[in-house]
């Protein structure tokens, strides 16, 4: 490991801090806040030498998307130091998912060759500018091959998520006060300019304001942000733990075949069934720990709704038919009825209620118990068991074999609400 | 999937570095109070107090300190009284939720339905 970095970020910003850390009166008539230089330079020096809580600060000024994994370095010889410094903490646990990335760009090389256009990615790895950033991705071994391994990469991120969460839980009531670099942030400090000034009296010129940009560049984190964080957070595990439950083994091969979109429902799950490791419950799987989120996980369930799109794009994996079973691949499918779902209250979170729910496509409505968080409590063994048994001549599955849906449905009714009506 | 890793690098970031306000903008209460009633055939009603109250800057929550729910159920003629050293109000969700020996407990602001939940 390196134990000295030098890193200089020459960020040639319009606006600088000029008045940062200071307090002053000046005339605002003009309409100007305030000004500084083009080309600055900051210099972050990271030494062996230094105590725990100046590498965590030097850590901290790193923090940002081109430079973070020098930053863990940095932080983590602070830790080194003083396994209890809060702010190397914060920042260590907080992008120790990001550091599971490393070599991404390589590792997953052979999977893209196999299944998508590895001249176009090659293409675009090689525009990606030389930076940290390019060798913290692209420095590895070609070495993810099948969706196993995919899905292998992706528990590695989802590990560091539940480490990060039950870090935050442990300490919820940390204060600190958090030092942003005004080169990277000069966005948010600049937008900030205004709110530091206030008006202390008027003359025939104009205003007479007041800044005081002592605290501009700082940032309080309270026991109230560390909930928020935690809950974005036990959104992204509730997210990540959907992805790595079940074996996705047999999807790539349903994504090779099914590049011109042509392939039936019953076609694709037809490839799927018959991959020998499709659809089985991963033995690493974290659906039991959904339930221990507690009182996050309503927060979780919205935030993992609103990054559904971010996240999965539409058609990135399967690329298969809108209304089909694995429609944009193994993503959670966005609809109206979604849209319900994120008003769930944390009673239909803990068991089975009674719900009025209507047949996708029609007026018709039924009552019915739903146990949306059954599969966490009992997660089903292989999705053979619940998969579609036939399938309509609009290619709509209208049949199931398990019509309680692995104890979603508890009253065996699964089948009333799928989504059978065609279009002509 | 250089897409789904810059996604992964913004949202991952986004929440590293989430951007509370500066440090001058802190909001805190003392001696907070907070009560609400429902009638749907029958009147419940909820009071919450606390010694004090802290607002963050990410989402619109306040940690409450030694606090002190009190729910009452008039059909019932009931009064159940649930005290708590630390909890917090999350208006996004609209509940209260207090730390419990086992977990938490949650009191959802918009029905006054109370659910538990066991932690490990």
């Amino acid at each position: 490991m390196k134990n000295v970095l030098k890193i200089s970020i020459a960020l040639f910003v319009t606006v600088a801090l000029g008045a940062c850390g200071s307090s002053e009166t000046k005339r605002a008539a003009d309409g100007k806040t305030g000004g500084g230089e083009s080309g600055d330079k900051k210099v972050i020096s990271v030494e062996p030498n230094m105590d725990a809580e100046t590498l965590a600060q030097a850590g901290e000024q790193l923090m940002n998307p081109a430079t973070f994994m020098l930053a863990d370095t940095a932080l983590d010889m602070s830790l080194a130091k003083d396994p209890e410094n809060k702010r190397a903490q914060f920042y260590k646990y907080a992008i120790k998912r990001l550091m599971t990335l490393k070599g991404a760009g390589t590792r997953f090389r052979p999977f893209i060759a196999a299944n998508g256009d590895v001249k176009t990615y090659d293409v675009e790895s090689k525009k990606f500018p030389n930076s940290p950033l390019k060798d913290f991705l692209f420095k590895g071994k070609e070495d993810i091959k099948t969706m196993t391994q995919v899905q292998d990469f992706l528990v590695s991120y989802r590990d560091a998520l539940l480490e990060y969460h039950t870090w935050l839980r442990k300490n919820q009531d940390l204060n600190l006060t958090l030092n942003l670099n005004p080169f990277v942030f000069q966005g948010n400090l600049r937008a900030d300019e205004l709110n530091a000034c206030e008006v202390v009296g008027t003359s025939e010129n104009g205003l007479d304001v007041k800044c005081d940009y002592t605290e501009i560049a700082q940032r309080k984190v309270n026991a109230a942000d560390m909930i928020a964080i935690r809950q974005m957070v036990a959104g992204e595990i509730l997210y990540f733990t959907i992805y790595t439950a079940y074996s996705a083994e047999g999807v790539d091969r349903v994504v090779r075949l099914n590049k011109k979109r042509n392939l039936t429902g019953e076609q694709i799950l037809d490839i799927l069934t018959n991959n020998a490791e499709f659809g089985k419950l991963r033995k690493d799987n974290t659906l039991s720990i959904i339930t221990s989120l507690g009182a996050d996980l309503m927060s979780a369930w919205k935030w993992a709704l609103a990054n559904q799109r971010a996240l999965c794009p539409a058609g990135e994996l399967a690329g298969t038919r809108k209304g089909q079973v694995f429609e944009n691949g193994i993503c959670i499918k966005y609809d109206s009825e979604t849209e319900k779902y994120a008003n769930l209250a944390d009673q239909a979170l803990m068991g089975a209620i009674t719900v009025k729910l209507h047949k996708p496509g029609t007026d018709n409505e039924k009552e019915t118990r739903v146990d949306y968080l059954a599969w966490a409590r009992k997660p089903v063994a292989d999705l053979r068991d619940i998969a579609p048994v036939s399938f309509n001549h609009c290619d709509k599955a209208d049949r199931i074999k398990d019509n309680t849906l692995g104890g979603f449905y508890p009253n065996g009714d699964a089948e009333f609400f799928l989504d059978t009506k065609c279009d002509d | 999937m250089i897409r789904i890793v810059g996604s992964l690098l913004l949202i991952g970031l986004g929440i590293a570095v989430a951007m509370p306000t500066p440090a001058s903008a802190e909001s805190a209460i003392e001696k907070f109070a907070l009560s609400t009633c429902k009638n749907e055939g029958r009147l419940r009603c909820l009071k919450a107090t606390a010694s004090k109250a802290e607002g963050g800057s990410l989402k619109p929550i306040y940690v409450l300190r030694n606090l002190e729910v009190t729910l009452v159920d008039s059909a019932k003629s009931e009064k159940t009284v649930t005290v708590s050293e630390r909890g917090y109000l999350d208006f996004e969700t609209n509940r209260l939720v207090l730390d419990t020996k086992n977990g938490e407990k949650v009191f959802n602001l918009s029905d006054l339905s109370v659910n538990e939940w066991k932690l490990k």
